[in-house]
């Protein structure tokens, strides 16, 4: 008699990942780490900043409460010397040499630079925007929502410009999977095939729909089943329902997540939410949207 | 064996030819359906990135891809859609064929728990004892898994299970 295993043995020798399979992950898996080594060096930027203010706080302090001899040392009550540094040495502490030298090798890898000047980006750039400049913004603040979810907190925001189209990410998280990102952008051509009627249910109701959507989905309701873009005036409750989808949290987090993702146009600027968390209320989220100043004018 | 921890050139090329297969195979295991598979697949190697696992061992590195494809198996079989589907009910035995009897429609009707555990035994070689550490259940609980599932292909197919 034949074994079992051989005949599953068998059975699962043709069982393999596709070569499009392999590759499509290889790419996505570069692209995270990618995003990882951003994120780190974003986070190197903010220590060096900290730290950098730190010291010249400290060297200013130091200099209004005593005088320094010319060989720039400073003698305290307790008769310890110390060196006294101007802000322009303090701004290059030998410490951070190190990560500012790894910042500059993994930006010449290919990663976007972070631009501190606050005019705009050039093509292929990224300026980060600190929450507090966030309704600095004159192009994108009137569509910034002012009140956001409970038990979100600002992440980031940034301005990048690729092929020729500015535009401005924010992202909101709980600090774990949770979060909503909003994009700010002109309204390009393109756009076109994905405006979508409220009245028109049947081309954004994602509710109807099972996940995979790819299998799902009928290909000519994908542009506005996926990525629908509605006028400003004509969002609402409703609309917002129609676009919440149940997610199962993937690994280890076996939780049941909602998430929802729609474009509004606000006169020639597109405004893309993308909104994923424990339970999503269409009512909390049309606030959020309409804390705007957009809505108010 | 070559850890990637331990300075491949490429990890992301090493760790994708090191465990490709048996993620796959594992999730196909576990839910029957290629396009479910593939999903798994990618989620598991994203999450190696994005946790960036610090290994003790190659069987730790192994442990890890196994029990994260069987947690992404179970959200995949978790979603609404899967739990309204049944698959087709086979009561007749297999018909004998030249080549053997196509295995697929029963591995179909086994619970998913059972189908990981078959294919951890008869395709990963792991013993009883491997499989409960990798799945974080108790020995015995396994060897029930192991028993039943052969109890319900036995009446079926006309194979040797031991």
């Amino acid at each position: 008699m034949k074994s079992f295993k051989s005949a599953y043995q068998e059975e699962f020798s043709s069982v393999v990942p596709d070569g499009t399979l392999l590759s499509e992950t290889k790419r996505r898996m570069r692209g995270a780490q990618n995003r990882c080594r951003q994120g780190r060096r974003i986070g190197y930027a903010a220590v060096a900043a900290c730290l950098i203010l730190a010291f010249s706080g400290a060297a200013v302090l130091l200099k209004d409460r005593g005088a320094v001899n010319p060989q720039g040392t400073q003698q305290s009550p307790n008769g310890i010397t110390a060196q006294i540094r101007t802000p322009e040495e303090v701004s290059r502490p030998e410490s951070l040499d190190e990560p500012s030298e790894s910042v500059k090798s993994e930006d010449s890898q290919g990663a976007l630079p972070i631009q501190s000047d606050v005019e705009g980006v050039k093509e292929g750039e990224r300026r980060a925007i600190a929450q507090s400049e966030l309704y600095s913004e004159a192009l994108y603040a009137s569509y910034i929502p002012t009140s956001f979810l409970p038990g979100y907190a600002f992440e980031s925001a940034s301005v990048s410009k690729n092929h020729d189209l500015e535009a401005f990410i924010l992202s909101y998280t709980d600090g774990g999977y949770d979060y909503i990102r909003i994009t700010i952008r002109p309204y390009i051509e393109s756009d076109a095939s994905r405006m979508t009627a409220a009245a028109a249910i049947e081309q954004y109701n994602i509710c109807e729909y099972s996940i995979p959507l790819a299998d799902s989905v009928p290909h000519e309701l994908y542009e506005t089943m996926h990525y629908p873009i509605f006028q400003a005036r004509e969002i609402s409750e409703d609309v917002l329902r129609l676009r919440i989808l149940a997610v199962s949290e993937q690994g280890e987090d076996q939780t049941q997540k909602e998430s929802m993702s729609f474009s509004l146009l606000c006169g020639d600027t597109v405004v893309e939410y993308s909104i994923k968390g424990a339970k999503l209320e269409p009512g909390a989220v049309l606030d959020m949207i309409q804390s705007a100043s957009f809505y108010r004018s | 064996m070559n850890n990637p921890s331990f300075g491949a050139d490429d990890p992301i090329e090493t760790i994708i030819q090191r465990y490709a297969d048996l993620v796959y195979k594992l999730a196909y295991a576990k839910t029957r359906h290629p396009h479910d598979a593939e999903d798994i697949f990618q989620e598991v190697f994203l999450r190696y990135i994005q946790k960036q696992p610090k290994f003790q061992s190659p069987d730790h590195e192994k442990a890890w891809f196994i029990r994260v494809t069987v947690n992404c198996s179970l959200s995949a079989l978790n979603s609404s859609f899967k739990k309204k589907t049944q698959p087709l009910e086979l009561d007749l035995p297999a018909e004998p064929q030249e080549e053997g009897v196509d295995l697929s429609p029963f591995l179909d009707r086994l619970p998913p728990h059972y189908r990981v555990v078959i294919h951890l035994f008869y395709y990963e070689d792991l013993s009883t004892a491997q499989i409960s550490q990798y799945l974080h259940v108790k020995e015995s609980t396994v060897r029930m898994r192991l028993t039943r599932a052969r109890n319900m292909l036995r009446d079926k197919i006309p194979y040797d299970f031991e």
